[in-house]
């Protein structure tokens, strides 16, 4: 009896087991067509991994050393936030121990009259424009920026798309939302929930966020392009390795009704 | 808690070992080679959170970029669906050059990705792992087979990949 295509494919593979491998191989010595059959098994498996080879890119010179610090930064980010579990729940149990100094500090800021709301939770004395960097550095067009410290939610909110250029949002360790493009004559605007930006023309943005907020949203021409809730981000633009995220702004200007 | 430093040198064993190996598959099977490469960093940083070698590396390692990969789809649908109000054209962005615009190899690349798109996720996963050279029996731990159907069902995602691809007039 003739084998079937998966035991030839599986010969060729050697994943026959002994018993099978030895009665085809008896075969075979006798079945000119099926010597013929397992030749262009052969044949198709070196063509297969031919075509799967136009796929490929150079692998990204990542190295072991890279994955291990970023293995232990998150480690260290575990701990921090383990730790300020801790101080929570032990700082709710010392409030809740009768005639305790934290629990007498808690009934009497429970007693205090309702202060007034600030009118925002940003601190605008805190708005520094930035200095445009030297043409040498960012080419003929003067560049402008903005670096405020927002409260824990914010809205950076483009007014509008440039024609062309892109968005790139980073998440940073530092406290301020930092707003740098290459489009000279953009307009910056503080709001109570955020910031205005109006571009001035053609170029693209670099908008850091600080990793510490617990809510943060970007819009561009009136979609929302990028949310940050806690840790989790949500975003329609691409990553790249590095953790930045790209977002061109044609696509939004296409998209505006 | 302290690592071993033989801990450590496995690790970067099994990372100079396999990296390249896993990067190049998930690289294939997702097309995309920035998020081939985060998954393949993601699943090594798992590994050395882990602590421990696992008794199989190799299969330990495409089962945890799988089931990230699978993550990483299931949010990006969902992103669709919470962000974008646009067209089918809009999410795409540019349309594709006319075929003559593209170079052979571009277009022979384009028709080896469609064959490929054309197989059921596991057949593409099984062609692809033993192009790695994953054994029948790491296909089935990797990919949670029987092992005894491995044999049948590769070889009939090699014949579906190869009659998708005489389809085509420029694949190799």
């Amino acid at each position: 009896m003739h084998p079937d295509a998966a035991d030839l494919w599986s010969m060729a593979d050697g994943e026959l087991p002994p018993a099978t491998h030895k009665k085809l191989a008896l075969h075979l010595a006798e079945c000119d067509s099926c010597r013929q059959r397992l030749g262009e098994t052969r044949v198709a498996a070196v063509a297969i991994a031919r075509a799967l080879g136009t796929l490929d890119h150079a692998t990204p010179p990542i190295r072991a050393g890279d994955v291990i610090a970023r293995a232990r930064g998150r480690r260290r980010q575990r701990a921090l936030a383990a730790a300020a579990v801790l101080l929570f729940v032990a700082t709710g149990a010392a409030a809740a121990v009768p005639n305790s100094p934290l629990r007498r500090l808690v009934e009497r800021w429970l007693a205090a009259p309702p202060r007034a709301l600030a009118p925002s939770t940003m601190r605008p004395s805190t708005m520094r424009p930035l200095a445009a960097p030297s043409p040498s550095a960012q080419g003929a067009r003067a560049a402008s920026g903005i670096a405020f410290t927002p409260g824990g939610a914010a809205t950076i909110d483009f007014v509008e798309a440039p024609p062309e250029g892109e968005l790139r949002i980073r998440l940073v360790d530092g406290a301020d939302i930092t707003i740098t493009g290459s489009s000279a004559g953009t307009r910056f605007a503080l709001t109570g929930q955020g910031v205005n930006v109006t571009p001035g023309g053609v170029g693209s943005f670099d908008l850091e966020i600080p990793r510490r907020m617990h809510g943060a949203s970007v819009r561009v021409a009136g979609h929302v392009v990028f949310a940050k809730a806690g840790t989790e981000v949500t975003t329609e633009g691409r990553y790249d390795r590095s953790g930045t995220v790209f977002i061109r702004f044609n696509s939004h200007q296409r998209s505006i009704p | 808690m302290i690592l071993t430093d033989s801990f450590e040198a496995d690790f970067r064993r099994a990372f100079d070992e396999r990296f390249s190996s896993l990067f190049r598959y998930l690289d294939r099977l997702c097309a995309d080679p920035d998020l081939a490469a985060d998954l393949a960093q993601e699943t090594f940083v798992r590994l050395y959170n882990r602590k421990a070698m696992p008794e199989d590396v190799r299969t330990w390692l495409v089962a945890v970029s799988s089931n990230l990969l699978r993550d990483d789809r299931r949010r990006r649908s969902r992103q669709r669906r919470l962000l974008l109000h646009r067209s089918a054209s809009d999410l795409m962005g540019d349309p594709a050059p006319a075929p003559d615009a593209r170079s052979l190899q571009t277009e022979v690349r384009h028709e080896v990705r469609a064959a490929l798109d054309s197989l059921p996720e596991r057949d593409a996963q099984l062609l692809l792992l033993r192009e790695e050279g994953l054994s029948y029996r790491e296909l089935a731990v990797a990919l949670g087979l029987n092992e005894i159907s491995v044999g049948t069902l590769l070889a009939r995602a090699r014949l579906a990949f190869q009659a998708a691809m005489e389809e085509r007039p420029h694949a190799p």
